[in-house]
């Protein structure tokens, strides 16, 4: 595990940016330790509170597939019809992988007219930790919920498994509805899936006729939005996993098209404007 | 009277524990037992491991190991998931022959396979793999070591290395080793159980080993293609052996009979994946409720078909 650490100082930076973690950091710290090191880097001076009505996550108890864990952010889900003007709405959520060696997952941004109350998506987890989702509300302040996962080397796991031969170029981005009767009642709240074809590279994974590593490129933003109204946009990181993968539910504001817009870390944008399909 | 029986025991102990630590002290080696083989075919000999999962009270031998003696060399077949367990295979193989290891053979990455390496590592032993392994070894290796030092005990995690094969096989270019009067065919296989999957074939007994492709009562883990392992099946049942030795399971099996449980097991649950996505179920619930019919069936069922569901929703989503 030692050839991680450099990679993880590496890959932190290049997934954070601006946001440098705290060196003390270290891959045998107590999970507690290391989640208050987490903290004081990324939310310094601050409270954060834990309210299951207004942020609840989601996750398996172990990994089924180390390389995707599907996890599920639950927002303001106990009062969706939340005036949008109301403090306690959910604006931003930073999902956290305490002990992978890039923490921060992703970070969401919720549209403020789409009334977000769910989105999962899939993620590696490298080893035993714990997750954290920190939600953002609209009066500024800032909320937690915690769980476990039990895994081993979703970091390292090769992409491509898949079978994918004769299958959808890299950067196809696809968009499916999931059926209403299968979500609510509700007529104006839909759920939709968005899929891209991308391999994440997390820079841990090797070339198999050079044993060097495969450089790190992912998807590190996107956006979702419906006519001129952002759903949600998504700052990614290598802990997504391998063709990223975002399900949500949002209140349609009537537009028949989604626009979905990305950008991969070596500058390739994609792009796809369409309907909402059928689920398949 | 009660006093006799008592010293008679003390000097029994006395006499047995000096005992012991002579024998101890006698025969370093002979404390690694042989790990049971049989010999399914002239020449070609099999472990057959407990179907289980690997823990400290498994020992790490869970998978099916076997080798096979040419007049002048013997190949190696897998080398079981601790270095003690490679230890025991070494002494079984001692136990039939003289002739050396030339080949040490891994079907594959999983630790169950490949942990026991470094017990034949030695000038002259060639490691043979997929082309792919050296890359899976490196990169998932300190992975599992680490993961197997928390499951099973420390003394059967210290002696194990990693020992990549040197010796590649390519999809596409079977690659064949003489023993001696004894020729066995390697094929590399496209991604199906894992990224690197090697049979062996040989030809003299038509026995073939094919690794984790085939699983027998122990449920099917995919780790790299369910498509993938499903469309590479019938040339998988092309290959004219007239028995096989799976992975885990039952050794020394009817040929291609030993496919078709695996076969409904891998159709069942697609068929219940392609239901889920099309009716718009999450992969949380595919992950608990796919392929559930077949639970019935196999052993370790609730450890990895939600594993096989998970990535196999990820992978029929793109369908």
């Amino acid at each position: 595990m030692r050839r991680w650490q450099g990679l993880a100082a590496t890959a932190a930076i290049m997934a954070l940016g601006c946001v440098a973690l705290s060196p003390a950091r270290a891959a045998n710290a107590s999970p507690g330790e290391t989640w208050k090191g987490l903290v004081d880097a990324l939310f310094p001076h601050q409270t954060l509170t834990e309210d299951g009505t207004i942020i609840k996550l989601g996750t398996p108890l172990s990994a089924e597939d180390a390389a995707l864990v599907p996890v599920t952010l639950h927002m303001n889900y106990t009062d969706p019809d939340l005036p949008l003007s109301d403090p306690h709405r959910v604006k931003k959520v930073t999902l956290v992988i305490d002990e992978n060696p890039s923490p921060v997952a992703a970070v969401f941004e919720l549209g403020p007219k789409s009334d977000v109350t769910k989105i999962e998506t899939r993620v590696r987890v490298n080893q035993n930790t714990k997750i954290h989702a920190v939600a953002e509300t609209v009066d500024g302040k800032l909320y937690v919920s915690e769980s476990f996962v039990a895994a081993a080397g979703g970091c390292s796991a090769p992409s491509g498994g898949m079978d994918t031969a004769g299958g959808p170029p890299l950067g196809t981005i696809r968009l499916r509805g999931i059926k209403p009767e299968y979500v609510n009642a509700d007529a104006r709240r839909k759920e939709a899936v968005v899929m891209i074809k991308h391999p994440n590279n997390t820079g841990m994974q090797m070339n198999a006729a050079t044993h060097l590593y495969v450089p790190a490129r992912y998807i590190e933003a996107l956006r979702v939005s419906q006519g001129n109204d952002l759903i949600f946009a998504v700052t990614g990181g290598i802990s997504i996993s391998e063709d990223p993968n975002f399900r949500f539910d949002y209140l349609s504001n009537g537009s028949a098209e989604m626009k979905i817009t990305a950008a991969d870390t070596k500058g390739t944008k994609f792009a796809k404007d369409g309907a909402v399909g059928p689920a398949m | 009277m009660a006093k006799h029986p008592t010293w008679l025991t003390a000097l029994t102990l006395l006499a047995l524990t000096l005992l012991g630590s002579l024998g101890l002290a006698h025969g370093e080696g002979a404390a690694i037992t042989p790990l049971p083989v049989r010999e399914i075919a002239p020449g070609v000999y099999a472990h057959q491991a407990p179907v289980t999962a690997m823990n400290a009270a498994s020992g790490g031998d869970i998978a099916n190991l076997g080798f096979i003696v040419g007049d002048e060399a013997v190949a190696v077949i897998d080398t079981g998931g601790a270095r003690i367990i490679g230890e025991r295979l070494k002494k079984a193989i001692e136990a039939v022959t003289r002739k050396p290891v030339r080949y040490v053979i891994n079907t594959h990455e999983h630790p169950d396979h490949i942990f026991g390496n470094a017990a034949f590592a030695a000038p002259g032993v060639i490691f043979v793999g997929h082309m792919n392994l050296p890359r899976a070894m490196a990169e998932r290796g300190p992975a599992y070591l680490a993961t197997w030092r928390r499951v099973m005990t420390p003394a059967l995690v210290d002696g194990i290395k990693l020992v990549p094969p040197t010796l590649l096989v390519s999809p596409g270019k079977d690659v064949r080793l003489d023993l001696g009067h004894r020729l066995i065919d390697l094929r590399a296989w496209p991604p199906m159980h894992t990224d690197c999957d090697v049979t062996i074939f040989d030809e003299k007994t038509a026995t073939l080993f094919t690794g984790d492709l085939v699983f027998l009562q122990h449920v099917p883990v995919v780790d790299a293609s369910v498509l993938g392992w499903m469309r590479a099946m019938p040339a998988l049942a092309k290959i004219p052996a007239k028995r096989v030795v799976p992975g885990h399971g039952t050794v020394d099996v009817d040929w291609p009979q030993a496919l078709a449980a695996e076969k409904t097991y891998f159709t069942k649950l697609t068929q219940d994946l392609r239901g889920f996505i099309a009716r718009g179920a999450d992969i949380n619930q595919a992950a608990k409720e796919a392929g559930q019919s077949e639970a019935s069936k196999w052993q370790l069922f609730g450890i990895y078909n939600p594993r096989n569901a998970t990535a196999g929703y990820a992978e029929l989503e793109w369908q």
